[in-house]
């Protein structure tokens, strides 16, 4: 977006989100968020829109006034519907009041967890409004796009998808630690948070005592004979280099522990690129936004970028290093007891710096191994043979960060939509113009920087592509191209 | 250590104000903008960056309400990019390093030395607009593509991948550089050849000390930035490989570059600050400094030691063992002056007379977080905690703790301080104190929640974040709005007294300074005669006289030796 547009837009948005927040904190309006409805609460909003179609031209005009509450669907045998999900199995679930009216209102018997969670949305009465019941508290959100922003998080989000609830243990300050020597750190930080409160107890309550006590009365005169005081001050010289000299020590100590592998340690390459991370593994298995290792192993990492600066960060083990192009950076750490943990970026790298999550899965040694089988056969079908090109696209366009860029319902996003994308006329910003034709893709995806469309509006896109040539085989730019073309004639927005 | 009063029959009270001062001797445009008064230079420094600390304010306050809640909120994330871009840019490059030394310091550290102005004013008025020429170089950067490097303009992504205006900005902040470098070497001239008679070295106030210090800083240290982005420059338009690795250049070698400046600058922005503070607290316990050696010796050691320390920015970003060994344990020796200022400010305190004026609460916000800031950074010096905490908000935290907690609590201190003498007008007291409190108690909650987020594991410069942070980061926007109210009472209340406020005597504080003794505002000269220097924290020298509504000299007083 253009900045001036920004600066006008951003002074009156000020006004209007400062006063949306002074009304009520605990319902931000806001809204929209296609983009990151998980298809079981976008399908339960689209139903909400029909069978409430009558109701919304009245709703809408009678006004904000009439607060929306859970939907009931008439048509909806709740019973049947909690009969057909307990159907088969051992411990039939029951369902409580308020489960019963999400139910209800259309949310999946089976989503009433992550409902519970706020990951999944619950029809309400208007059409415009779903309510998110994120721990216990009701928001109620409404999908007008003028009224702001707050997209329904669901785990199937593109936008900052939800990693492990883990980060929720631990203590105040800290998430729970996942090894030792993340143990170890915490140790070193609980030690320096009392030298941190020990010393800001005393420097702040000698503070306010003196103030106190020593404050300005009529006929007192300070005391001018108190000008230094050597023993003193070489006391409390000597005192913070003492406390010093032990957490540098204590910390360069356990700093060598993050830093050393064991030698017996299982490797992951690492690769990073804008936006997000592909782990290889030495059989030669690729996963991209997960990986998963083995649980009570030491796992090194090894890591380059192959474009901008990216950090690896991963909260649970404390370890975290610099991504770098053209450098091998390593870090490792001792997997623990199975759990799924964050990994983020922490080096600024652009546009959606704040999108570039992984996920790190430790499962037991067997669940490793299947799901290393699986992740090296993602192309196979049960029966050993290769899935239909088409599929492998679908499949290619999910895993490997396309989405996050190139819509298919025709929104433009940092990159053109691949809607109604097979055979368009493409103009580029070197004024030279192309058929969107299987050479097309093909180039766009090994050497995207050799010919970047502009817009509508005769803006050019940039150099923002990922250059995937040394991570793409064959197969999957066939099977780009394949589900490219299956999109052709869908409507562009752009 | 006895006094012996001697009867004087009428003591001649000097010259309170007078008809012709320096903002009305001469008018018109053009005087002003050609004026070599150190002064006037000053005024218009403090307006130039008071409009940038509010542009880089409004940022803020866009960052924190987009930040309110899980989500975007009013603006998409390559547009928050550039938010946060730009509030770091322009509070770092126009209003903190500029703040203290270029405006209070070039209205005040010529009255200290009792001088009629810096030792090269033509470089003074020529340094003033080259930081008008940096500003507007900002301000082109804001109307055409803006910028979304962060402030670090960290390499390749600066150079390769934006397609935002980095050129505009990089030579924008290569002529703040330069600003800075005048006003630092005009500093240090000034304070070596300019001092009046009976000024020894240590008979200088720390806040010019603090001056020294600074000015050593700029002087050594931000010609390598200007080094660095002309380089930056070069590889953006002519392509020659230095930093960026698909030109065959070294990302890293840009990063050491950067800090061996910006870790100084850190410096920069904080002794300036400690400077103010050691006189306020001296002047407003009416108590002699304690340890005024100590804090001298303090502010030239960790000027000293600034430029040792640039590595500890990049423990994780591939230096080698070896080097991070060496830079956390340098960092450490930085830790022992800043403690033993705190320290003795605290026991300046001690036994003092301590009055709660305005310039007093910000200074005393000061000491608490500084106090903060300095502590927690600890967690940042410790190699194994800083690896975890790195690039997330603890570190925000951190440096907010000590910029704006820091160095923002005492130039508004220092600014309330000299306001009187400055403009010759006092402000309402009570909406003074009252907007120090609202600001700090603001601050407080704007930024202790986000050390908790940070070391639970939230990064920095991000658009969005995961329901689980969403406490934390609404306490920080409510923090932040009431920052602001706090602040806008503070512009208030400083307005207002230009128009209403009662004349200033020439030294409301009881200061024992020399800049207290020429009349509120300060005539074009400054003084009639050179003053003679004595002890500055000789608190006695001066007594409260009700007549004139300030402290004049005080009758029959022999200085004390110490």
């Amino acid at each position: 977006m253009k900045f001036q547009a920004f600066l006008l837009t951003t002074l009156l948005g000020l006004a209007g989100a400062s006063a949306g927040l002074a009304q009520d904190d605990a319902a931000p309006a806001a809204p929209t968020a296609a983009e990151s409805a998980a298809a079981e609460s976008a399908a339960a909003e689209s139903a909400a829109a029909e069978s409430a179609a009558a109701e919304s031209a009245a709703a809408e005009d009678s006004a904000p006034a009439a607060p929306a509450t859970i939907r009931v669907v008439d048509d909806l045998d709740v019973d049947a519907v909690i009969a057909a999900f307990n159907e088969g199995s051992d411990a039939p679930r029951q369902f409580t009041d308020e489960e019963r009216s999400w139910i209800g209102a259309g949310v999946a018997p089976g989503d009433i967890d992550k409902a519970h969670q706020g990951y999944v949305a619950i029809p309400s009465t208007d059409p415009n409004v779903v309510i998110i019941n994120r721990n216990g508290k009701e928001l109620r959100v409404t999908s007008n796009a003028d009224a702001g922003r707050v997209p329904v998080i669901t785990p199937d989000s593109s936008h900052m998808m939800p990693f492990a609830p883990e980060v929720d243990n631990g203590s105040f300050w800290m998430a729970e630690a996942a090894s030792e020597t993340a143990k170890d750190v915490d140790r070193m930080f609980n030690f320096i948070m009392w030298i941190n409160y020990i010393f800001a107890a005393i420097i702040g309550g000698l503070m306010v005592l003196f103030c106190v006590k020593y404050r300005r009365r009529p006929g007192v005169r300070a005391d001018q004979t108190i000008t230094h005081n050597t023993p003193l001050e070489i006391t409390w010289s000597i005192i913070p280099t003492i406390l010093c000299a032990i957490m540098f020590w204590g910390g360069y100590v356990t700093f060598l522990d993050l830093r050393t592998p064991p030698p017996d340690s299982m490797k992951v390459n690492a690769t990073a690129y804008r936006w997000g991370w592909n782990f290889q593994y030495p059989s030669g298995v690729e996963s991209p936004q997960e990986f998963h290792v083995p649980a009570n192993t030491p796992i090194e990492m090894v890591m380059t970028s192959t474009d901008t600066l990216h950090s690896f960060h991963l909260p649970a083990y404390r370890s975290k290093s610099d991504v770098l192009p053209n450098r091998y950076t390593k870090i490792w750490f001792n997997s623990g007891e199975p759990g799924t943990y964050r990994v983020y970026c922490t080096e600024y790298c652009g546009k959606d710096h704040s999108n570039m999550y992984a996920k790190l899965v430790v499962e037991p040694r067997e669940d490793y191994e299947a799901w290393l089988t699986k992740a090296g056969n993602w192309m196979v079908n049960e029966n050993g043979e290769m899935k239909p090109l088409l599929e492998i696209g679908e499949l290619t366009y999910n895993r490997r960060g396309c989405k996050s860029c190139h819509s298919i319902d025709g929104t433009k996003g940092t990159g053109p939509t691949f809607a109604g994308l097979w055979g368009l006329e493409r103009q580029f910003d070197d004024g030279t113009s192309a058929v969107a034709d299987e050479q097309y893709i093909n180039q766009s995806i090994r050497d995207p920087y050799s010919q970047v469309v502009v817009d509508a509006n005769g803006v050019s896109y940039g150099k923002q592509m990922t250059i995937y040539s040394p991570m793409l085989p064959v197969e999957q730019i066939n099977g780009m191209i394949e589900f490219i073309k299956s999109l052709e004639g869908v409507a562009r927005k752009d | 250590m006895t006094q012996v009063d001697i009867p004087v029959e009428s003591p001649v009270r000097p010259v309170q104000h007078l008809d012709k001062n320096f903002i009305n001797h001469s008018k018109g445009f053009l005087s002003w903008a050609l004026t070599l008064d150190h002064k006037r230079i000053g005024l218009m420094y403090l307006v130039g960056i008071s409009l940038s600390f509010f542009l880089g304010g409004l940022f803020a306050l866009a960052i924190r309400l987009e930040l309110f809640s899980p989500g975007m909120q009013f603006m998409d994330a390559a547009t928050y990019n550039q938010v946060f871009t730009l509030h770091g840019a322009v509070m770092v490059f126009l209003f903190i390093i500029p703040g203290i030394p270029a405006a209070l310091g070039n209205v005040v550290l010529p009255l200290m030395l009792g001088a009629k102005d810096v030792a090269f004013p033509r470089l003074n008025l020529c340094s003033y607009y080259l930081w008008l020429s940096g500003a507007a170089f900002f301000i082109w950067t804001l109307f055409s593509n803006g910028l979304d490097t962060g402030w670090t303009f960290y390499t390749p992504y600066s150079t390769s991948y934006t397609d935002t205006s980095v050129i505009q900005a990089t030579a924008g902040v290569f002529m703040l550089g330069f600003s800075s470098i005048f006003t630092g070497l005009n500093f240090l001239v000034t304070i070596h050849k300019m001092r009046p008679p009976g000024m020894t070295w240590h008979k200088l106030p720390l806040f010019l000390w603090g001056m020294y210090g600074t000015a050593i800083m700029q002087l050594l240290a931000t010609p390598v930035l200007g080094i660095t982005l002309l380089l930056l420059i070069m590889e953006t338009t002519l392509g020659i490989g230095i930093f960026d690795p698909q030109k065959g250049g070294d990302p890293v070698l840009y990063q050491h570059f950067f800090w061996f400046y910006s870790h100084p600058a850190v410096y920069i922005m904080i002794l300036p600050a400690m400077a103010v503070v050691s006189e306020i607290i001296a002047a407003f316990s009416r108590k002699h400094i304690f340890g005024y050696r100590m804090i001298a010796y303090s502010s030239v050691s960790i000027a000293l030691l600034s430029f040792l320390v640039w590595g500890h920015h990049m423990f994780v970003s591939s230096e080698s063992t070896l080097a991070t060994l060496i830079f956390s344990a340098i960092t450490f020796t930085i830790a022992i002056p800043s403690a033993i200022k705190v320290f003795n400010w605290l026991a300046t305190l001690y036994k003092g007379s301590v009055q709660l004026d305005t310039p007093m609460l910000y200074a005393l916000g000061f000491m608490w977080l500084f106090t903060i800031g300095g502590l927690t950074g600890l967690f940042l010096a410790v190699l194994s905690t800083d690896v975890v905490l790195h690039d997330t908000y603890f570190v925000v935290a951190h440096f907010h703790y000590v910029m704006v907690g820091g160095t923002l609590f005492a130039f508004l201190g220092g600014l309330h301080y000299w306001w009187p003498k400055m403009t010759g007008k006092m402000y309402s007291e009570t909406s003074g104190r009252i907007a120090a409190v609202t600001a700090f108690i603001g601050f407080n909650l704007a930024f202790f929640p986000q050390f908790i987020m940070g070391s639970r594991g939230m990064p920095r410069r991000y658009a969005d974040y995961t329901a689980d942070f969403e406490l934390y980061h609404r306490l920080s926007t409510t923090g932040t709005l009431i920052l602001g109210v706090g602040l806008a009472l503070l512009a208030y209340t400083l307005l207002r007294s230009l128009f209403g406020g009662k004349k200033a005597p020439a030294n409301p504080w009881g200061s024992a300074t020399i800049e207290w003794e020429c009349p509120s505002p300060p005539p074009h000269h400054n003084f009639d005669h050179p003053p003679l220097a004595t002890d500055p924290y000789d608190m006695e020298r001066v007594e409260w006289d009700e007549e004139v509504q300030g402290y004049v000299p005080a009758v029959g007083h022999r200085p004390t030796a110490h």
